[in-house]
């Protein structure tokens, strides 16, 4: 993959993962939800990490 | 806030997302995407082994991270593609040789370039664009690549916190918490220096002391009147326009001195060479070109209009946060519509009705035509998607060292060993800031919650070590290497950027060695009451 293609899919991962990461930590306050969208964010800024 | 047991060990452990930040970028050269990604995974692993964080913690933190990144995003967003519509209609060429014709002297000329209409452009955009427009026209009035380039980079420095529609400036204010009609006015206060210093910096390379003494003049008379402008903008609680409208007010005083002052004006060609390279520029006028920032500036006075307040002055978005406490006994306050985006002050919203505005305008008289709005949207993400990565990044990077409390021990350390001399040294952190991230903005979400914890550990105010931050973030510009790269490139250095940054850092170092002894004057002898 392209890096710009790399950084374009992390940057559409971080900020699609926002909505759900607040659902967790502040609406529902579901530890499981907050990690698994803590997972996604990850792989997000990982994928930026690899670029 | 819980307290924590500051020791060596510890403050190093604080210190590795930050070191991990310096090493990659200026040892490994990596971006600031993929820098900022790799400091987050270090602050997080930091904040859950060192901190007494958990998961939790490091998800809230990351959410409120994005809010702010959406804050700040949102203005980079709306501005950069408002310019880009502009550049693609030939705007900011005709903008720009029309004011280099307002005098004949080159040095005048360099001023009115390099000086005003460089920062002019910081003020409506940024991100390098001051540099890459502002150095080629120094060039088509005669100017050698080299110089252009320093000249530029020199030039806008002083207007970029205040610039791209105050997103520095907004970013330090949300960060520190300090009061918008405090923090504002003192920030323009202390920038009334760098104004004129930057002046005499761009005068210093077109001709060395005689061209300094030369310009001392129009450069006090300008600098005066752009340094009262801005604070003037600051205080009135319009700081989105306090770099864009001083700097033009300074073209107009340059025209009037080079008019009117003899002692300055010596008989040159006026351009040597260039054209206006827009598809429409050969048709559009001056007042047309300008078009989107008249509705820009034109709006961002509407809403201060007391009726328009009253109205629609409580139209915002934000969100709540819940308080937390770490393990180790760290207390989170709760937050209430963090990172608020307002209608009337935040300047996203008033972008995008300027940038609607224009498009009408420009329907309506013929100067659209097919294809500009998908051109400017294509470059704008093409410009903005890094960037975006790297502020999400970062920012987030700096809400888990905050909400972990390693900010505040990292403060603690540097209050300590530092002591009152710390005022001196706090601008030479915002430069460092901008020179790992080529960023005024990403400087002071880094640093800004740093320099006020230490402030406040001092004991003096935070307020103007605030302000000196940015100050430092923003003159930073002239070394950041983002930026130095752009200005090699576009004046055509490609492979010599280590030639311009060679004589860009003694000006950045003089300048912002300047702001520290006025920061340390300020904090403890001019203004020491001040908190």
């Amino acid at each position: 993959m392209k890096k710009t293609t790399k950084l374009t899919v992390a940057c559409a991962i971080i900020f699609a993962d926002f909505p759900l990461l607040y659902h967790g930590t502040v609406i529902s306050r579901d530890p499981a939800v907050a990690v698994a969208t803590l997972v996604v964010l990850a792989m997000g800024v990982g994928l930026a990490l690899a670029s | 806030m819980g307290t924590m047991e500051l020791t060596l060990g510890r403050w190093l452990l604080t210190f590795l997302p930050i070191a991990v930040l310096l090493v990659t970028i200026v040892g490994l050269k990596w971006g600031a995407p993929k820098a900022g990604a790799a400091a987050w995974f270090v602050a997080l692993a930091v904040a859950i082994i060192g901190f007494g964080g958990d998961a939790f913690l490091v998800a809230l933190a990351s959410a409120k991270g994005l809010s702010l990144s959406i804050f700040v995003l949102s203005i980079i967003w709306s501005s950069v593609f408002l310019y880009n519509v502009a550049e693609q209609l030939g705007a900011p060429r005709v903008i720009g040789e029309t004011l280099a014709r307002l005098v004949a002297d080159p040095l005048l000329q360099a001023l009115v370039i390099a000086w005003c209409f460089s920062s002019f452009l910081q003020g409506i955009t940024g991100f390098g664009v001051p540099v890459a427009v502002a150095a080629p026209l120094l060039i088509i009035v005669g100017v050698p690549p080299v110089q252009a380039a320093v000249m530029t980079l020199i030039g806008h420095s002083w207007a970029v916190t205040f610039g791209s529609v105050g997103s520095s400036y907004y970013t330090l204010q949300l960060v520190t918490r300090l009061a918008p009609e405090q923090l504002a006015p003192w920030m323009a206060f202390s920038f009334a220096l760098p104004i004129i210093t930057c002046g005499f910096g761009v005068a210093h390379v077109q001709g060395g002391v005689p061209a300094m003494r030369r310009a001392a003049l129009p450069v006090l008379l300008a600098g005066s009147v752009m340094a009262v402008l801005m604070w003037l903008f600051a205080y009135l609680g319009a700081p989105q326009i306090a770099s864009t409208l001083p700097s033009l007010v300074g073209c107009l005083v340059l025209w009037l001195v080079g008019r009117s002052a003899p002692a300055v004006r010596r008989v040159e060609p006026p351009i040597a060479g260039g054209s206006m390279d827009g598809p429409l520029a050969g048709k559009l006028g001056f007042n047309a070109a300008f078009l989107p920032y008249y509705a820009l500036i034109g709006l961002t006075v509407a809403g201060q209009v007391p009726a328009v307040k009253a109205a629609l002055g409580n139209v915002a978005w934000g969100l709540d946060y819940p308080a937390y406490q770490t393990s180790l006994g760290y207390q989170v306050l709760a937050e209430n519509l963090y990172a608020k985006i307002s209608l009337l002050s935040h300047p996203a919203p008033i972008i995008v009705a300027a940038a609607l505005l224009s498009f009408a305008y420009y329907r309506l008289a013929g100067f659209w035509r097919p294809g500009v709005g998908r051109a400017a949207a294509r470059l704008t993400v093409k410009q903005c998607v890094p960037t975006s990565v790297g502020i999400a990044a970062t920012v987030m990077m700096a809400l888990i060292m905050n909400d972990a409390g390693m900010t505040t021990l990292l403060a603690h350390g540097i209050a300590n060993a530092t002591g009152p001399l710390f005022p001196l040294l706090s601008p030479f952190i915002g430069v460092l800031g901008c020179f790992m991230t080529g960023s005024n903005t990403t400087s002071n979400v880094m640093f800004g919650a740093l320099q006020y914890e230490t402030a406040r550990g001092l004991g003096v105010s935070t307020v103007l070590i605030s302000a000196a931050q940015s100050v430092g973030g923003s003159l930073g510009s002239i070394v950041a290497p983002a930026k130095v790269l752009i200005g090699a490139v576009v004046v055509g250095l490609t492979g010599r950027e280590g030639e311009v940054m060679g004589r860009a850092i003694p000006y950045c170092l003089v300048l912002v060695l300047l702001v520290g002894i006025q920061t340390w004057l300020f904090v403890y002898v001019l203004f020491r009451e001040l908190t």
